[in-house]
């Protein structure tokens, strides 16, 4: 039998004491610095806005007419149905309710989380390929979906889904009154990825939002979405009622709350692979009122939304890149498809980590793509672009390397293939020229043997750094090496390290 | 792709009254008795859990002002005060990250200055503390500050209780270590 962890704890009384008397004298320092009064505080806060303000109500434009859709419609849920027992544990589809916290790229780091519990007995050992055939070719829910890669439903099916005439939109939602979901949900260890609002336009207010997250894996994704629904179903502000319903009904619990009105509101949670995504809706777009089916139609949607992420994770149509399991942060709605980067498994080299394996692993997200400090000239936090950061698995924990990958051309419309790759190549020289001239009297950049590699020094330390433009027009790639410990290898094995990835990224 | 441009000041997020929380502000707790009775414990808290006591301050201080901004629906908590530890925690360790990214990202020197007072004793524990990780200073935090069980900081992090079972015993262990090897260095 193993042994448990108190088996093997040497811990003695002694240095018990001698960290708990360390960590309470701390508490004369705190004496030693008061804060100011509470009036220092409400001034700051009321600053912001006085508490608990009045109600706004949300729109209820009026406008829109209903345009009324089968209430027979049925669908199967291919990601759950497909692979029964396990796709319905490993892709948790819940209704639910509202509240938490917002992790990395938009998250506000402050809304605390509950003090749900961890749930340890929900998570399965299987979790990552849930979901059956591709959403786009399959016959049993034709259009569907909108063409694009959004992570959440988009306008159109916010307006198909609830039989709206009218126009709704969907905008990011920055506002700063923004209050999270409902219940004050625990969001685990996800980074953000969108936060938006649904509007029935011409309001800008929305009647409803949307949020999605990404975990490092599948497994990390389920205890999420078990620990938030534990939370929700505890949840009593405002209490929220389980809903079930024949339409989608691999949706058994769709959770509806009182707004204090005559509407219902609604709360969906859905997860696939390694992502869950969450709906809120607390009025009508136009009057009429929401219905469950309608609901589950969105839920549905979402589901699907996702299960085209997972997919793309996994290469697509493409199988040889399945279980490749990168982690790309950027911009909500605007971070290049994790294909595009390299298998974090390529930073491994006798060279680079004496054959220690890597992976790539979450970082807080502050907005930049700058991978290469001052020097680096992709600066923009706008436009489409992704970044991993790579890591050595189980050793030290600090960065290895990072790679930033942007497409130079995003919805570029009609241009062509030949007009995009311009566009990449004139950036990639862009990025390497800005590199090349970047010195100053505390800054040194040396050209490196091959085209577009640089390797940037100050008194902390070196980066070497290759710019790279992909196989795939309007794409460039900046793979930075770092070392956590410093320079233990020398540079020469950094330039074929470098050259080597630069070369694995070119066919991407 | 259609362009949504937002208005600014826009919430995202229910009426008010949607969410269960009434207009009116009568929790019965009050707010400056609150933080008077409580912020320094917080900021002992968030110290412990970073080891910079201005980062400490202001994280706590926001912590409070996020507070007071929606006392309405803090006040009706089981436990406010927890509330505001976490929000306070949260700020602190996504600060220290910002700051630990960004100096490995650039390279740069830290720009972190500390402002408040540090008593010279304490100088090597706060040493000490910076030696850990993030994450192993605040399971200690919770556990000898808080004295709270394994099983109710995993709750609270959100983290099985394997996981932070690990983090104290190796976090008290190295900070012991530090400690120790700090102490027998300077005498």
């Amino acid at each position: 039998m193993a042994k448990s962890f108190d088996d093997v704890d040497d811990w003695s009384a002694e240095e018990d004491d001698l960290v708990r008397r360390a960590l309470l004298s701390l508490g004369e320092d705190v004496e030693a610095n008061p804060l100011p009064g509470s009036a220092a505080i409400t001034g700051v806060g009321m600053a912001a806005s006085s508490p608990e303000s009045a109600p706004s109500r949300s729109p209820r434009a009026g406008r829109f007419v209903g345009a009324g859709r089968s209430p027979s419609e049925r669908r199967r849920n291919p990601w759950v149905v497909g692979g029964l027992g396990l796709a319905a544990a490993s892709v948790a589809i819940a209704a639910v309710g509202l509240s938490g916290v917002l992790r990395g790229a938009d998250r506000d780091p402050g809304d605390p989380a509950s003090s749900a519990a961890y749930s340890s007995s929900t998570s399965p050992t299987s979790t990552s390929s849930a979901g059956p055939s591709s959403s786009a070719s399959d016959p049993d829910r034709p259009g569907m979906l909108a063409a694009s890669d959004a992570l959440l439903p988009t306008a159109p099916e916010w307006q198909a889904a609830l039989g709206v005439a009218g126009t709704l939109g969907v905008a990011p939602n920055t506002g700063e009154g923004d209050n999270g979901p409902l219940c004050l949900v625990p969001l685990g260890e996800g980074v953000a990825k969108a936060n938006e609002k649904v509007q029935a336009l011409p309001a800008t207010e929305g009647f409803a939002g949307q949020r999605s997250w990404s975990y490092l894996s599948a497994d990390l994704a389920v205890g999420a979405v078990n620990a938030m629904t534990e939370t929700l179903s505890a949840c009593t502000q405002p209490k929220l009622t389980p809903e079930s319903t024949d339409a989608f009904e691999e949706h058994p619990t769709i959770w509806s709350f009182s707004t204090g009105t005559d509407d219902k509101g609604w709360v969906v949670l859905t997860q696939v692979g390694k992502r869950i995504s969450y709906l809120e809706i607390w009025a009508s777009p136009n009057g009429d009122p929401i219905t469950l089916p309608e609901v589950a139609r969105l839920s549905f949607i979402a589901g699907l939304r996702l299960q085209g992420a997972d997919q793309a994770d996994r290469g697509g149509s493409t199988s040889d890149e399945s279980g490749v399991d990168r982690v790309v942060i950027g911009p909500p709605e605007a971070t290049v498809a994790d294909r595009y980067f390299l298998d974090p498994a390529d930073f491994s080299s006798t060279g680079l980590t004496s054959g220690r394996a890597t992976l790539a692993t979450g970082f807080e997200f502050e907005g930049s793509p700058a991978i290469v400090g001052t020097c680096d000239p992709d600066t923009d936090p706008a436009g489409m672009f992704g970044i991993m950061r790579v890591v050595e698995s189980g050793g030290n924990s600090g960065t290895l390397a990072w790679q930033r990958v942007r497409d130079a051309a995003p919805d570029n419309g009609g241009l062509g293939d030949d007009d995009a790759d311009q566009l990449a190549t004139t950036e990639a020289m862009r990025i390497a020229e800005n590199l090349a001239s970047c010195a100053t009297s505390g800054t040194t950049v040396t050209p490196g043997p091959s085209e577009m590699t640089y390797v940037v020094s100050d008194a902390n330390g070196s980066i070497f750094v290759a710019v790279t433009k992909l196989a795939t027009p309007g794409y460039v790639s900046t793979i930075a090496l770092t070392s956590p410990d410093g320079p233990t290898v020398g540079a020469d094995t950094y330039w074929t390290e470098l050259d080597r990835l630069a070369a694995l990224a070119a066919k991407r | 792709m259609t362009a949504y441009v937002q208005a600014p000041g826009l919430r995202w997020g229910p009426p008010r009254a949607a969410r269960g929380v009434p207009v009116v502000v009568d929790s019965g707790l009050d707010f400056d008795a609150f933080y008077r009775d409580t912020s320094a414990r917080v900021v002992h808290l968030v110290y412990a859990s970073t080891g910079n006591l201005t980062l400490a301050q202001d994280c706590t201080q926001e912590a409070y002002a996020r507070a007071w901004q929606r006392w309405g629906s803090v006040s009706r908590a089981d436990d406010p005060l927890s509330w505001v530890r976490t929000v306070a925690r949260r700020l602190a360790i996504s600060q220290w990250r910002k700051d630990t990214n960004r100096a490995e990202a650039h390279r740069q020197l830290s720009l972190v200055q500390e402002t408040a007072t540090i008593s010279p004793e304490r100088v090597v524990i706060v040493e000490a503390l910076k030696s850990l990780s993030a994450q192993h200073r605040e399971v200690l935090a919770l556990h000898y500050l808080l004295d709270m069980s394994v099983e109710a900081i995993a709750a609270d992090l959100g983290a099985p209780a394997g996981t932070v079972k690990a983090r104290l015993h190796h976090g008290r262990k190295a900070l012991a270590a530090a400690l120790g090897g700090k102490e027998a260095h300077h005498g």
